[in-house]
């Protein structure tokens, strides 16, 4: 009788404790990541996109036109899984979710700048996004596990 | 050999539609970075080991896309388009196709 309580105690202690580890260490890592965004981005300003699939007439394209692209896959925390799943039992929406979702296309478009940067572009046209989730852990299946995010276009030095 | 995601290349012609070209591999994971994949669910952040897994996938399709190309006698891949699909909870099916052309 004792040891079930004992271990009772013991699963409900697991639980928050992985749950405060899971939004502190979140909540950090996502401003890090978020201010070396911010600073990424600034750094590649000086390349243009565009989801448009013709380049304009009146560029000059200098050399050959590149595939370039990016991907990154990132992963939920703990506590954004129980929040998903609490919140899917009354509805709404998931910003943990949105907030990671975003912060996922924005690296996975920094990286295909940078490539187009390292081969001397400064546009990439035809720019498409693909979203692929996956599974979550241990058959908390509800709640996604992470996201791909993949990104990629075509690169041309223009004039 | 030029690869693009538009229908053209810029100031070329094309002189030959030569037929559709793909590549496909289904890449699954190991158990180093699948240890490591679940610590991260729990702290969240980037899966730097599936990143890299679905890196060198994406990266084997072209490859065969390429050969695709070779065989046909091709110098271009026009239209690329890329599909992503995750099959079970340990692999990922990676899947790129385009039009092989000869440009002039």
């Amino acid at each position: 009788m004792e040891r079930e309580v004992f271990e009772a105690i013991f699963n409900v202690a697991q639980f928050f404790i992985l749950l405060g580890l899971g939004y502190f260490l979140g909540r950090r890592a996502e401003r890090k990541h978020l201010k070396r965004l911010d600073q990424q981005e600034q750094e590649l300003v000086g390349v243009t996109l565009s989801d448009m699939k013709t380049l304009p007439a009146n560029w000059t394209i200098e050399g050959d036109p590149i595939l370039v692209h990016g991907s990154v896959v990132i992963a939920a925390d703990y506590f954004k899984m129980v929040i998903s799943w609490v919140t899917s039992l009354v509805g709404g929406r998931l910003p943990e979710y949105e907030r990671m979702l975003v912060r996922a296309r924005r690296e996975a478009i920094v990286r295909m700048k940078a490539m187009a940067l390292e081969h001397g572009c400064n546009a990439v046209w035809n720019v498409r996004l693909e979203t692929c989730m996956m599974q979550g852990r241990q058959g908390r299946s509800s709640a996604a596990g992470g996201a791909e995010l993949f990104v990629y276009g075509t690169a041309v030095r223009a004039r | 050999m030029i690869i693009v995601n538009i229908e053209y290349v810029p100031g070329r012609e094309i002189a030959e539609v030569l037929g559709l070209v793909q590549g496909s591999t289904v890449r699954s994971k190991h158990v180093g970075r699948d240890i490591a994949a679940g610590f991260k669910n729990l702290f969240g952040g980037e899966l730097k080991g599936y990143t890299e897994l679905l890196i060198e996938a994406r990266h084997e399709a072209l490859e065969r896309m390429i050969m695709q190309g070779d065989e046909l006698g091709a110098n271009a891949i026009v239209n690329v388009r890329f599909a992503t699909s995750s099959v079970t909870s340990g692999a990922a099916e990676l899947y790129v196709y385009g039009t092989a052309v000869r440009l002039r």
